[in-house]
């Protein structure tokens, strides 16, 4: 379990606190979607669990370990893959054997496996790779670490659509009971199909933090025309297919597919705020 | 032991990722000490004497500790970039774990790197004068003249002197570890320095020394105590003191590490 306790942050200028007395409890087993615009604190907030960056005021608890003293015994249960990194110029198998070593339950067959998937040779060069092809590697390496808690900055970012489908079939097949995964993104649609629990972020505010189950429990996502816009309709938005709406659930209503853009832009803009805070 | 394992871990993971810069390293030295020893020596051997001591004895010192000194303040340069302190930071071993391998690279491989390419740089120098003497004489000088070219640069005692019989192997012994001592105590500041500032910290580690050298000879000046032979009380607070500055650096150099954070804007860490 990672718990955000009462944690304040800022860079350099105490007046500009990117988060103020923040808490947030994340469970085990789960597929979070941390979603905001850009320069909301997804990105710190994922650097605060990692023990990158230290708050200065509260803690963040990784399975009742401070994560400030960036223990061994946490780490070997985190990986981080960042939006933009740097990887060292030999050969991927190489990177494995020098990496493998400080994760005691790195998986072969996970590697082999994501590798596969990605349609990447293991023997190859990583410095000759393009962006797109870099991070798969990351990715691939990221999950067969096999550790429990596995955070990933803006994934799909320089992904082209092919590979953002193989993204997504990698993660589904990877997640174990055990595994925890933390997708910070702005891309909502490149992880929607993939998320237990959204969590949406907004000058550096929770204002959500909710199951999909119960979202979709609770809301139907649906496209209506003029006519069909009732008094249940929270939010809605004009569409080339017609109105984009999200309203409340009825008794008889059909559990509908999670839109998660439109859930985004429907609590941003305080259609239902608070509900499920 | 899981920590001396841990720390083995590191340095295999340093290895594999860094040593294309350790070699860089080891050449870059080499090359330096091939010009000094063939070329600047070489000019001055035949001219004014205190210019060739001063070429023999105190350009190697210089050019030995500013090579070490630069070198360990930049150990944890990696610290201070955003993408490679992820990397670093978030590799699953204990901050104690990660500062000491470091930390041991900077007090042991790094001066014995700088000495390895010295050694290099005075075998290459003796090779060839001794291909010069089969050619010319047809008798070779003898490998012990690699000892004209590879002298203790932190020491005034150092192996010529031992072979010579000029000092018993004991005073070379004793001198060599206070030297090592006082050696440590300057790496320690330079790799505080290194860790705390974001950027260039020898330069301000220089700075610092300059400064307090130059406070130093103004007291003595003012006291009138500059011109006369330093006490041995002295001496003996200088040597001592040296190993408490080392606990004191490698303290704050520790705790500035243990501080870092991925933020590119702090200009200075404590």
């Amino acid at each position: 379990m990672i718990q955000v306790q009462d944690v304040t942050f800022y860079y350099g200028d105490k007046n500009k606190k990117v988060f103020n007395r923040f808490c947030l409890q994340l469970e085990q087993n789960k597929v979070y979607g941390l979603l905001g615009e850009n320069g909301t604190g997804k990105s710190t907030l994922l650097y605060l669990m990692m023990g990158l960056l230290r708050p200065s005021e509260g803690q963040i608890l990784v399975d009742g370990a401070d994560m400030s003293f960036r223990q061994r015994k946490a780490l070997q249960q985190m990986y981080i893959v960042p939006e933009e990194f740097t990887l060292p110029q030999i050969r991927f198998a190489d990177y494995v054997e020098t990496y493998r070593p400080f994760y005691p339950a790195f998986s072969d067959d996970i590697l082999h496996r994501c590798m596969e998937e990605f349609h990447l040779p293991l023997d190859v060069r990583i410095d000759q790779l393009s962006m797109g092809d870099k991070k798969k590697v990351l990715m691939s390496f990221a999950l067969a670490t096999n550790v429990r808690y596995l955070l990933m900055d803006e994934p799909t970012n320089g992904l082209d659509v092919p590979s953002k489908k193989q993204f997504r079939k990698v993660i589904a097949t990877t997640m174990t009971e055990e595994r925890t995964l933390i997708i910070a993104t702005h891309q909502l649609h490149d992880v929607e199909s993939l998320l237990d629990h959204v969590l949406i972020l907004q000058r550096s505010q929770l204002l959500l933090n909710a199951s999909v189950e119960a979202l979709c429990e609770k809301y139907t996502f649906d496209v209506r025309s003029n006519e069909a816009l009732t008094d249940d309709v929270l939010y809605t938005e004009r569409t080339p297919q017609g109105n984009a709406t999200l309203s409340l659930r009825q008794p008889d209503d059909e559990e509908t597919q999670l839109n998660l853009e439109l859930l985004f832009n429907a609590v941003t803009s305080d259609s239902i705020n608070g509900e499920f805070l | 032991m899981a920590t001396i394992k841990n720390i083995l871990q590191l340095w295999r993971f340093y290895w594999r990722t860094e040593k294309k810069i350790y070699l860089r390293l080891f050449f870059m030295f080499w090359a330096i000490f091939l010009v000094k020893i063939a070329v600047i020596d070489f000019i001055f051997m035949h001219g004014d004497s205190e210019i060739y001591a001063w070429t023999h004895n105190t350009l190697h010192t210089y050019i030995c500790m500013g090579g070490i000194l630069i070198t360990v303040s930049r150990l944890f340069d990696a610290i201070h970039q955003k993408q490679r302190a992820i990397d670093f930071l978030s590799l699953p071993a204990s901050n104690g774990e990660k500062f000491f391998s470091r930390y041991l690279l900077g007090i042991i491989g790094v001066p014995l790197l700088v000495n390895l390419s010295l050694l290099a740089a005075a075998c290459v120098v003796t090779l060839v004068l001794n291909s010069i003497d089969v050619l010319l004489s047809h008798q070779p000088s003898g490998w012990e003249t690699i000892f004209n070219y590879y002298y203790d640069p932190y020491s005034w005692v150092g192996f010529r002197d031992v072979l010579r019989g000029y000092y018993p192997v004991s005073t070379f012994i004793v001198v060599s570890i206070w030297n090592y001592i006082v050696l440590l105590a300057f790496i320690s500041f330079f790799i505080w320095f290194g860790t705390a500032f974001r950027k260039a910290g020898w330069v301000y580690a220089f700075i610092a020394i300059f400064v307090t050298a130059a406070l130093l000879v103004f007291f003595l000046e003012v006291t009138g105590s500059g011109n006369q032979p330093t006490p041995r009380i002295a001496i003996s607070i200088f040597k001592y003191g040296s190993i408490l500055f080392t606990i004191l650096y490698t303290y704050l150099a520790y705790h500035s590490f243990c501080r870092a954070q991925v933020v590119t804007h702090k200009f200075f860490t404590l």
